[in-house]
């Protein structure tokens, strides 16, 4: 059988531009009319390299005397190089693949893969709207109206797409693919679990009478985004995961500290107004209650925090 | 949000249609600002010297105005404006009058002098006569309680004037002819007429109602009467009235003279001091007063909520229930607050008790949407100037309560800032909200101003502990 070696030809993005098929086995690549490949970047030489089996049956591209030579993927320079059919050379500018008939393709995908996304967005996004429907509904102390439910949701909703759009677009840049819909879940997921966790959150608060718990509803969006950064990255290849995490994670962490450190003084100081704004119906109560001589043995240890607040920034 | 309205409407108290003609907590902090703001209008403007009076007219043919003449006419060499110049820019920054009592000293409101009293470094006082002599002016005493002061001048070469010996003895009549002197808005002394009416009612200080338009910039001037002597010193006006003004009594001012009388001068530190002190002292005698005044219990739908006996409260009541469209809870509000606010820097006010319950009935909410409701009457009110130049920040704590005996279950909320200045002065709230159900609620308040933080604690102990089922 004659043997058939492929020439790509690959954008930055690693995306195929044009394919030479050429019968094997010594192809010569370079800017002349001569060769069997022709490449009109000005960086290659007019008889640049070519490309043969050795002894061992392997594919070998070997520089022919350029001046820019053969680039390696890691960056190196060569004038020989094997050809493992993944990684590109580079030559002069040009992104050069070379794989032969035996290259292994991955199965054909069936169209229901991507199709099955589409319930799970539908199923998430109603519960999104339902939980917020469901939040709204119990806070809502006026006549109930649409617009005041809407409004919201319909900002959300536009938010969710412009951060889709954008991680789709980054997406595509870096892997080809857009995944619109895996893009679009990501979000949905992360916004829906940070709506749980504030409404555990408030309500723990009252539950359990932790009146400073609210205070660090900022963590549980930090971290929704951190999932959501992480989740997105791992769309564009599941490669190094634990580096990812680790990114992530660290920027996660820093940007945590540094909103706790703006406002330490409002969480934990002297700042903190600090009691329950949002009651719960009373049978939610938890936490026992305590007694007047508690309550009133508290107040009074907050003589000398107020005492010490009172000479802080003092204008004479 | 439907919350902050009503507390706001519990901080200025009588709403408008009402029409009660007493300073209300609300304009009162705007009523005793009088000496404030007062910037020099016009440089023309005022500066009329020509003699305005015809002592010698005989009084046969006497038209109706000759009396307040030769009242002018006597009084114009006894009368200063008093300026409180900002240091750094040699400019007034506020003014008010003030009025000669003999030995080179002047008598004029406390708030007059009260920025140079608070920042001496950066204010200072002067006077200016009415023969257009100026000089610098020195604070003897002050009495923080009756918004007093009395400053001495740098020199001593003018008339005086002499208290009415029947408004010391508070044997003035209802209707009395009282002429107010004063320099209003900085446009030259004016005299104005008006009517003594007797003593404020239901105010902690005593203070006289007089029925005249005083103007900012005539605080610390004298009132006086037909012969010329002084009956009380202009100090404050209801903004929101018509010729509503109020005197402090010539009793309080013969007081602090006589103890001004050969006091060298104090040092400017030492009489902020003694603002801290009189204010100290001031409160535990007012909140021993409203203890031993007591409260009594007043039935409010299922509960039983205290109600100060002091006779110093105006108490005011409001509802939801008339609102388009109709609330989904009704809130009845019942609330008093003591008129026994003080001046202590123009932007600082003390010396308030505000006690309020709001009744809530669940109308068509559910268990949380009522929470939500009742979670809009939580709010703090009254703490606008948080952190600021003379306050602490708010500092709060908060817990479930349930008190022994026939107490309905608690969410207690306890706050409270400490003054900068003064050591031992705190302002402190507490919210009392109950929680057995969904159907009513009751949401108490108390807010103490410029107290010692023990009294506080034992006030609002036992403002806690009457709130109670109905029995």
């Amino acid at each position: 059988m004659e043997e058939v070696i492929w020439i790509e030809v690959l954008s930055r993005q690693r995306e195929v531009i044009s394919r030479f098929r050429c019968a094997g086995p010594l192809i010569r690549i370079g800017r002349g009319y001569a060769n069997d490949v022709v490449l009109d970047d000005p960086h290659v030489a007019p008889a640049h390299a070519r490309v043969f089996r050795d002894d061992d049956g392997a594919l070998i591209m070997e520089d022919l005397g350029s001046a820019n030579g053969l680039v390696l993927s890691d960056g190196s320079r060569a004038t020989r190089t094997t050809l493992d059919g993944e990684h590109p050379v580079v030559i002069g500018r040009t992104l050069v693949r070379i794989r032969d008939q035996s290259h292994p393709v991955p199965p054909e995908r069936a169209f229901v893969g991507e199709c099955r996304i589409w319930p799970s967005l539908l199923l998430l996004g109603t519960a999104f709207v339902a939980s917020e429907t469901l939040f709204a509904y119990l806070r809502m102390i006026t006549e109930p109206k649409v617009s005041w439910l809407l409004t919201p949701i319909l900002i959300v909703a536009g938010m969710l797409i412009v951060w889709t759009t954008a991680w789709a677009l980054i997406t595509r840049v870096f892997s080809g693919h857009a995944h619109f819909e895996r893009s679009l879940r990501i979000p949905l997921v992360a916004i829906l679990g940070y709506s749980l966790f504030n409404e555990v959150i408030t309500r723990g608060a009252f539950i359990f009478s932790w009146s400073h718990l609210p205070a660090i509803n900022f963590i549980g969006a930090w971290m929704a985004v951190a999932a959501a950064c992480f989740a997105h990255l791992q769309l564009i290849t599941p490669a190094k995961p634990a580096l990812k995490a680790g990114i992530v994670g660290g920027v996660m962490a820093i940007a945590v500290l540094l909103q706790t450190a703006a406002q330490y003084d409002k969480l934990f100081g002297n700042e903190s107004v600090g009691y329950l704004h949002l009651l719960q119906p009373p049978w939610m109560r938890l936490a026992p209650p305590v007694d007047a001589d508690q309550f009133f043995a508290k107040a009074a240890g907050m003589k000398d925090r107020l005492d010490k607040a009172r000479l802080q920034n003092e204008r004479e | 949000m439907k919350g902050d309205k009503i507390t706001e409407a519990a901080l200025s108290c009588s709403p408008d249609h009402l029409k009660q003609a007493f300073p209300t907590m609300g304009s009162l902090s705007k009523t005793f600002r009088f000496a404030v703001l007062c910037v020099a209008m016009m440089a023309s403007t005022g500066s009329g010297a020509r003699a305005q009076s015809s002592p010698g007219a005989p009084p046969a043919a006497e038209p109706p105005s000759a009396v307040a003449e030769q009242i002018y006419a006597e009084a114009r060499p006894k009368l200063l404006q008093i300026r409180t110049m900002l240091t750094a820019a040699g400019r007034q920054a506020s003014i008010g009058s003030g009025f000669l009592v003999g030995d080179g000293q002047a008598i004029t409101n406390y708030h007059v002098v009260s920025q140079y009293v608070m920042e001496p470094g950066t204010y200072t006082l002067e006077y200016v006569a009415m023969d257009g002599g100026r000089g610098s002016l020195q604070v003897i005493a002050v009495d923080v309680a009756d918004d007093l002061a009395v400053v001495r001048l740098d020199k001593d070469d003018r008339p005086h004037f002499d208290f009415d010996p029947r408004a010391l003895a508070r044997t003035l009549p209802k209707g009395e002819r009282l002429y107010s002197l004063g320099n209003p808005l900085d446009l030259g002394f004016a005299i104005i007429e008006g009517t003594y009416n007797g003593l404020v009612e239901r105010s902690y200080g005593e203070r006289i109602h007089f029925s005249a338009s005083l103007n900012p910039g005539v605080s610390g001037g004298p009132a006086l009467s037909t012969d010329g002597r002084v009956v009380g010193v202009n100090v404050a006006r209801m903004v929101r009235g018509e010729q509503v003004s109020f005197l402090v009594p010539a009793i309080k001012a013969r007081t602090l003279l006589a103890e001004a009388v050969g006091k060298p001068v104090p040092a400017p530190s030492a009489l902020k001091e003694d603002v801290g002190r009189q204010l100290t002292a001031w409160q535990t005698g007012f909140f021993k007063a409203f203890t031993e005044l007591g409260m009594r219990e007043v039935a409010f739908g299922a509960y039983q909520v205290p109600e100060s006996l002091a006779p110093w409260f105006s108490c005011w009541a409001n509802t939801n229930a008339g609102e388009n469209p109709k609330p989904r809870a009704t809130v009845n509000t019942s609330f008093c607050n003591s008129n026994s606010q003080l001046f202590i820097a123009p932007d600082l006010s003390s010396g308030m008790i505000h006690m309020s319950h709001s009744l809530l009935r669940n109308g068509d909410l559910n268990d949380f949407q009522f929470a939500s409701f009742l979670s809009q009457l939580t709010n703090l009110w009254g703490t606008g100037n948080q952190g600021g130049k003379w306050q602490s920040q708010t500092t709060c704590h908060d817990d479930f309560l349930a008190l022994a005996g026939n107490h309905p279950p608690l969410r207690g909320i306890w706050c409270a800032r400490a003054y900068r200045p003064f050591n031992g002065l705190y302002d402190v709230w507490m919210l009392a909200i109950t929680q057995d159900g969904s159907q009513q609620a009751l949401v108490s308040r108390l807010a103490l101003e410029g107290t010692d933080y023990d009294t506080a604690i034992s006030v609002a102990r036992h403002f806690l502990e009457m709130i109670q089922w109905k029995k």
